[in-house]
């Protein structure tokens, strides 16, 4: 079951990069720049190293999506990301994309997800 | 095929040369640092652009070697930005 | 079945290419170096590895299909997407930490730094 997750989130990824680069290339062809950049603190339910350098890549690899940095787990909390937005429109948008490459990462790695644990 | 070959060439070379242009007017490091790597990604382009004009075999390890390496250059530029802070 | 492969790889070189193009005028566009870094994505994660995916299709029409040649091509693109996320990811911290300045339009603005930031109308070019 794994592996079909894998095949599935290589064609999701391939998906979002189309997707994003659309976006890329509409707002530099037409006049203007019609970027929202935002920064957002985003906890993460990953918790091996592994988990959280491919989320970082994923994510930055997405064109209009990119990675400042990591905060680590301290007792008790999660390892944080702090992303870099171009085209979300709002901090609930943006955190929903990022939650769904999330899931679907961990059903990779896990084999299953328990949606809302621990994040 | 050969006239698709020489647009993606001339597109290349332009962003080469855009990119150049744009290192000498980017207004900080960062900015410098990031258009420096699109010029080196963009070189990788037109080898094998180069290669699928020649049938060369040797071109592909190259793009492959060039693709592994190329984040060398860009964790110096970025230990040169922040000083040597990690 | 050739010349089908040789149109397809003509139109993945041009396209290819036309991101790479399209991503170095976008660093004109764009306003501070997150948002230029931002914008690489489209050229090495979608560009380039569509001009690797002609070259090999080329291969495919001319001297036919190998496996040797098929793994270095999923290699080669695997590369291009891991190392350049990698560096951006690298290079985005790096700015952060030396201090390029963050555009006023962002928002929200988790990171927000304890320094005030200079408004100066000429750090946007």
């Amino acid at each position: 079951m794994r592996v079909l997750h894998a095949v599935s989130y290589v064609a999701y990824i391939t998906r979002e990069i189309v997707k994003g680069s659309w976006d890329v290339v509409r707002d530099t062809v037409t006049s203007g720049v019609d970027s929202t950049p935002a920064i957002v603190e985003m906890p993460l339910r990953c918790r091996s190293d592994l988990e959280v350098t491919a989320l970082a890549s994923s994510i930055t690899i997405t064109p209009g999506t990119l990675v400042l940095g990591t905060a680590d787990a301290a007792e008790g909390t999660a390892p944080v990301l702090f992303v870099h937005s171009m085209y979300g429109r709002s901090r609930d948008e943006i955190l929903a994309g990022l939650r769904d490459m999330e899931d679907r990462l961990l059903r990779v790695t896990r084999g299953r997800v328990e949606r809302g644990e621990a994040s | 095929m050969t006239i698709a070959v020489w647009i993606a060439s001339i597109l290349l070379a332009a962003t080469v040369l855009i990119g150049l242009v744009r290192i000498a007017t980017a207004p900080d490091a960062a900015s410098r640092a990031i258009v420096g790597d699109l010029v080196y990604f963009a070189m990788i382009g037109q080898l094998v652009v180069l290669g699928i004009v020649t049938g060369s075999e040797a071109v592909v390890d190259a793009a492959l070697l060039a693709a592994l390496l190329g984040i060398l250059a860009t964790i110096a530029l970025a230990r040169i930005i922040t000083r040597g802070r990690r | 079945m050739t010349i089908v492969l040789e149109v397809l790889a003509a139109i993945f070189v041009v396209v290819g290419s036309l991101l790479v193009l399209l991503s170095g005028v976008a660093m004109f566009r764009q306003r501070d170096a997150f948002a230029r870094i931002s914008v690489m994505s489209p050229a090495t994660g979608m560009g380039l590895p569509l001009i690797v995916v002609a070259a090999f299709l080329h291969r495919c029409a001319t001297t036919g299909f190998g496996w040797l040649d098929l793994g270095k091509t999923v290699l080669t693109v695997a590369a291009l997407l891991v190392v350049s996320s990698v560096a951006s990811n690298i290079l985005a911290r790096a700015a952060y930490l030396s201090g390029a300045a963050v555009h006023p339009v962002t928002d929200p603005q988790d990171l927000a730094r304890a320094p005030e930031q200079p408004e100066d109308p000429e750090r946007w070019r």
